[in-house]
């Protein structure tokens, strides 16, 4: 099996962060989801410092609104998916405390996106049938980093989850949707933060996360479509949280992630032979995490520095876990 | 972000690309600057000019031809639509002229855009925002645009796009778009029955259909279980690797009331099994990764037949013995590598601790009994929040696991 070649990895990231050219203006309507990609998989290496704290932390603050929700980037319209992305980087930097009063702000946001079904929009003014489970999972890890669950009506939450599941146990984006693994991992996820996990049938579940595995050991996202290394961490820290990740092989996976991985400048694409990002470079990382720590993988880790390792990942939170477990 | 090829270029080709990148990003932060980007320029940009009045101003209009080419280059950017869309309002809202018209270009727009980017959520959420703008400006002429709508999703989904060998027939976004539109139209569950079996047929991986499948029938109604076993045998005769009919195959046998009329179905094609199986043993090496799903049919549904038990959960399957175990999941329909691994792996023993000083190489706690109060209690089911002392996490384990785990307690007399 290859090593994880954290140095390269680590260079992509910084370099992918800290250039202002084409790509750093292209991704504009996405840039605190892309900041919280860096910064978590840079922290993963144990390398967080290569990026300016005091500037992230200011540009969070940039794009933080009246309303209080958090847009991408300044004279952008805020959003609950990079509110997330915004407490999130501020979880990582340890600044959550700067939010001082306006956290009330915060969460007052994130409860008026709620609809009277459980489900959640995206944005204030938004149309109410535009909901998505990746907005439910937005809203309860947002309110769940900020102590304030109780903010939502949980039970309508976990409602409308259950009534976006499937004939084969899976979960997609609205009621009656098909299902696919990114919405699994969100609807699992909500559960899994709200201790209502019981919801899922785990074993129909399972087998359909499992089934994800393709001879390559890649995952994909649906049945018949091809293999993805970011679904090596939707469908996988899903089956971690329904405790079912025995049911992948685990080496295969790891090898097909690093086989993914840029040997000329770093990073992790979707696949073998095609470009690298930070958002595919994080969710690799992340996946090597949690069959490192979940299960007992072995991996080879290289660099120039020493004793340096692959610090666990929550699975349901995708933070590194020492900011959420220990006090 | 997806999909994109790593084309080795020689140095001239990447200096070509690169002057073509920063002359695309002139022209965009030009734009960007009209937007919504302020600058000393005395021009308010569009989002300024929106923000200063509830009238539809004429700025308004160039501002809106001006952007619509930038949504070729901004479809994924919800500001750009944002920022459209309230304009767009105003202008209805205020009955200016040719605002039908304007709506209707706006729909050309975002079609053009879809055609270009079928996966773009800002696109279909924006689409759908026009189609509702012009139902409130005109119901009639709305509720005539929404049934072309229909049509249009079906078009989608049966095509395929020019330069991708991907089928738009398992876009979700198409999918619920169709759903969502349909919410406004009377209910009519039988077209959309036949779109699926006409999907289906054109090809049987069409999960998306056998999906919408499973919403629109009641396998408790007559005939249904006969008709749709009928169609998914049809799917796995003719292609027994693709998963999709697997799954939908294992649905049916889980959720099918017992009846006669099943055994009698499946005991008919158990012949037919058969033949097939004798066809890919002759093709294939005996190579169990490659195993075409048939060959192990025929055991499992032997099985079936021979009164084994189905196990509805793998709770069950703890029962059975791993070559049974084996048969049924891959009768069930897992493809690939993790059907053998599944069954493999049933046994190995999962990590225990999840949440306690995951860094550390081996997690150990050392107490002196003349340190201890009276009593003490201990976590051993590794949940606790307060690790390495009780915090009562057990029941909820127990609870979830159906395990009898429970804390030491060490008490002095």
């Amino acid at each position: 099996m290859k090593s994880l070649e954290v140095d390269k990895h680590v260079n992509f990231l910084v370099k992918a962060a800290t250039t202002r050219g084409f790509e750093w203006e292209m991704t504009e309507y996405l840039r605190m989801s892309g900041i919280y990609w860096s910064l978590t998989a840079l922290d993963l290496l144990g390398q967080l410092d290569k990026l300016p704290r005091e500037e992230m932390i200011a540009y969070v603050f940039s794009c933080l609104h009246e309303n209080g929700g958090f847009s991408p980037a300044p004279n952008h319209y805020p959003t609950i998916i990079y509110t997330l992305s915004a407490i999130q980087v501020l979880v990582i930097l340890k600044a959550l405390d700067q939010l001082g009063e306006k956290k009330e702000k915060v969460i007052e946001f994130v409860k008026s996106l709620q609809n009277t079904d459980g489900s959640f929009i995206g944005s204030p003014d938004d149309d109410e049938e535009e909901t998505d489970t990746r907005f439910s999972f937005c809203a309860v890890a947002t309110l769940k980093l900020l102590n304030s669950l109780n903010a939502i009506d949980l039970d309508k939450t976990v409602q409308h989850i259950k009534a976006c599941q499937n004939f084969d146990g899976a979960f997609g984006v609205r009621v009656g949707s098909e299902s696919h693994a990114g919405q699994v991992f969100c609807c699992v996820g909500t559960l899994a933060l709200l201790e209502k996990l019981d919801i899922v049938d785990q074993e129909l579940l399972g087998w359909w996360l499992a089934d994800r595995q393709l001879p390559c050991g890649g995952l994909n996202g649906r049945p018949m479509k091809k293999e993805d290394v970011c679904y090596s961490w939707w469908a996988l820290s899903s089956l971690v949280m329904i405790k079912k990740s025995a049911w992948i092989d685990h080496k295969k996976l790891a090898e097909f992630i690093l086989s993914a991985a840029d040997e000329e400048m770093g990073g992790i694409a979707d696949r073998p032979g095609d470009i690298p990002d930070p958002f595919h470079t994080l969710f690799g990382i992340a996946g090597l995490s949690l069959l490192q720590y979940n299960n007992n993988l072995e991996l080879d880790i290289s660099s120039s520095k020493e004793n340096v390792k692959l610090k666990p990942i929550d699975p349901v939170l995708c933070l590194p876990s020492y900011l959420l477990h220990e006090k | 972000m997806h999909g994109r090829v790593k084309v080795k270029t020689s140095a001239q080709k990447a200096a070509e690309k690169e002057a073509e990148r920063a002359r695309k990003l002139q022209e965009f932060q030009k734009i960007k600057k009209k937007l919504y980007e302020p600058s000393e320029s005395k021009v308010p940009t569009f989002k300024q000019l929106l923000e200063s009045t509830n009238e539809f101003l004429p700025p308004m209009a160039d501002y809106l031809s001006q952007s619509s080419t930038l949504a070729y280059y901004m479809k994924d950017w919800p500001i750009l639509w944002q920022l459209r869309l309230t304009a767009l309002r105003r202008m209805a809202t205020s009955k200016q002229e040719k605002s039908l018209e304007t709506l209707e270009q706006e729909l050309d727009l975002t079609f053009n855009c879809l055609v270009d980017s079928p996966k773009s959520y800002s696109t279909w959420a924006h689409r759908r925002n026009i189609l509702k703008l012009i139902r409130q400006f005109d119901e009639e002429k709305g509720l005539e645009i929404l049934k072309t709508e229909v049509g249009l999703t079906e078009r989608m989904l049966m095509s395929r796009t020019e330069d991708q060998v991907e089928n738009q027939g398992r876009n979700f976004h198409c999918w619920d778009h169709r759903r969502l539109i349909l919410n406004a139209l009377p209910q009519d569950a039988l077209t959309e029955i036949q779109l699926t079996t006409k999907l289906i047929q054109t090809s049987f991986s069409n999960f998306s259909a056998w999906h919408y499948r499973s919403k629109l029938l009641n396998l408790e109604e007559e005939g249904v279980v006969e008709n749709e076993m009928d169609l998914v045998l049809n799917a796995v005769f003719t292609d027994p690797s693709d998963a999709s009919s697997w799954i939908y195959h294992r649905h049916l046998i889980s959720n099918a009331p017992d009846s006669s009329t099943l055994t009698n179905i499946l005991k008919s094609h158990e012949e037919s099994l058969n033949e097939l199986l004798e066809l890919e043993k002759e093709e294939d090496n005996n190579n169990l990764e490659n195993m075409p799903l048939a060959w192990v049919i025929q055991d499992g549904l032997a099985g079936y037949l021979n009164s084994l038990p189905i196990p509805r959960s793998f709770a069950d399957v703890a029962n059975l013995s791993a070559k049974d175990v084996l048969h049924l999941t891959l009768f069930f329909g897992t493809t690939g590598a993790g059907a053998w691994y599944l069954a493999e792996k049933l046994t190995t023993p999962h990590r225990q601790n999840t949440t306690v000083k995951l860094g550390s190489d081996k997690v150990v706690d050392t107490f002196k009994t003349e340190n201890i109060d009276g009593k003490a209690v201990y976590c051993r089911c590794w949940k606790s929040a307060k690790f390495p002392y009780c915090d009562g996490a057990h029941n909820k384990y127990n609870k979830e696991t159906g395990d009898n785990l429970g804390p030491l307690i060490i008490a002095k007399e």
